[in-house]
């Protein structure tokens, strides 16, 4: 076959979504590589560092820049382990009008500004993934900054960021998302407010909390554990150092553990190993346990 | 009341016009409602402009690969099939080798069916996804124009840079 139009090339390669298949046929020859790189609509840069600049800016040239240029149909981004500054994601939140999906993980050098204006601009954005990523000057602005219209909302993680959260936006926001199915707040959404978030997600799959305070009233572990087992879907949960709070509330826990999938306990301190796995015997469904 | 009108119109159906398009591989040739064969814009434009005489050449496609645009046409321009017909009706006729695929899809793209041309693209995309690279390169005829060197150079970037993502 002596010539293979490229605009047919184009729509086989538009079917193409997974990573590892783009990256397999873009070994095909320097034609199929570029048009890899025109019609990508996820990038996934696990290690800078293990790529020599002038690659990375042939390819994806000077990041989000190239990006924006050679990639106007991206709709998912994961960085990590990433020096990422605002003007980045400004550029990100203004170059990409499909885009959904945002994954900074364990990345620094931006503040709730630069987070501001994807969640401000980005309107179809389903995922946000802030995952032991870090803030600077975060108020809360970023998620005070979602418009009212804004619904389309599937997983938010903001678990590891510091800043200050205005819970009624925080409410706001959950309710209007029929779809979030993965929520994990951070330190700054207090236990006594959980309730009345989960109340507004009985919908919810995955959730995530940090517990900021090791003695908090029995009362409100029980509000949190009944609210919980008010979600009928949920299947993962996220305690981060917060057994104290699990094994405080047996009687609720064992009508929530047994439909967990996973369970993510972080620490277990010295004495509490067996009420640890007494609650254990609860799993049945348990596939993921992280310690 | 008006009484009704004195000439009557001609009330017969009309007389089903017919194409016959001709491979001019193998000097197939197929006679085809004219309705089925204008869901190619290219010979819906020849006609319209008058270029079309009574058999229509069609270049560099084989009678067999034809037969399956025009039954593709013949499903398509049916009014009373239903989505899930079309469906089932697609996937038997994408259900081929990969090398008829290729061909299907250069015809899909010459007559301009846009159905016709997603859909086979869509089974190619699944056919080569899981294919080895090398055998990509011998369906398409593509030659491989880089260096072992780049080669390896673009295989290290997945390996350490871009892998690890659905």
């Amino acid at each position: 076959m002596p010539h293979f139009p490229e605009e047919i090339l184009e729509q086989i390669f538009s079917y193409i979504t997974h990573c590892r298949d783009r990256n397999a046929l873009s070994l095909v020859s320097k034609t199929w590589y570029d048009l890899d790189r025109r019609t990508r609509h996820s990038v996934f840069i696990g290690n800078c560092y293990a790529l020599a600049p002038e690659r990375s800016i042939k390819r994806f040239p000077n990041w989000v820049v190239g990006l924006a240029r050679d990639c106007p149909d991206l709709r998912e981004l994961r960085l990590k382990r990433m020096l990422v500054s605002d003007p980045t994601l400004l550029l990100i939140s203004g170059s990409f009008p499909n885009f959904r999906s945002l994954a900074l993980i364990g990345c620094h050098g931006f503040s709730a500004d630069g987070l501001s204006a994807i969640t401000a601009k980005c309107r179809f954005l389903e995922h946000l993934d802030l995952q032991e990523s870090e803030a600077g000057n975060d108020s809360g602005q970023w998620l005070s900054s979602f418009p009212e219209s804004f619904t389309s909302l599937i997983s938010l993680n903001f678990g590891s960021l510091r800043g200050a959260v205005n819970l009624d936006d925080l409410m706001s926001l959950v309710a209007r998302c029929p779809n979030l199915k993965n929520l994990r707040v951070n330190k700054a959404v207090p236990l006594l407010t959980l309730p009345q978030i989960l109340l507004r997600a009985p919908q919810l799959v995955e959730l995530g909390i940090e517990p900021r305070a090791h003695h908090v009233d029995p009362g409100s572990h029980t509000r949190l554990y009944e609210a919980i087992r008010k979600c009928k879907s949920i299947q993962s949960l996220s305690l981060s150092g917060a057994l104290h709070i699990a094994l405080s509330c047996q009687f609720h826990i064992s009508a929530i553990f047994p439909k967990l999938i996973s369970l993510d306990i972080i620490s277990v301190m010295e004495g509490r190993i067996l009420g640890f796995i007494n609650l254990l015997t609860h799993c049945h469904k348990l596939q993921r346990l992280r310690v | 009341m008006a009484s009704a009108p004195e000439n009557e119109k001609n009330a017969s159906a009309p007389e089903k016009k017919t194409l016959t398009l001709k491979s001019m591989i193998n000097n197939e040739e197929f006679v085809v409602d004219e309705h089925v064969a204008l869901q190619s814009v290219t010979i819906k434009n020849m006609v319209d402009s008058d270029c079309a005489g009574d058999v229509i050449p069609v270049p560099t496609i084989s009678g067999e690969i034809l037969a399956l645009v025009i039954e593709y046409c013949k499903n398509h321009a049916n009014p009373s099939a239903s989505e899930d017909d079309l469906k089932k009706a697609d996937a038997g006729i994408v259900a081929k080798d990969i090398y008829t695929l290729i061909d299907l899809v250069l015809a899909a793209n010459f007559l301009d069916i846009k159905g016709l041309l997603e859909v086979t693209s869509q089974k190619i995309a699944d056919s080569i996804k899981d294919l080895p690279h090398q055998d990509v390169r011998e369906i398409f005829g593509v030659e491989n124009d880089y260096t072992p060197e780049e080669e390896a150079a673009v295989r290290a970037e997945h390996d350490w840079a871009f892998e690890g993502f659905p």
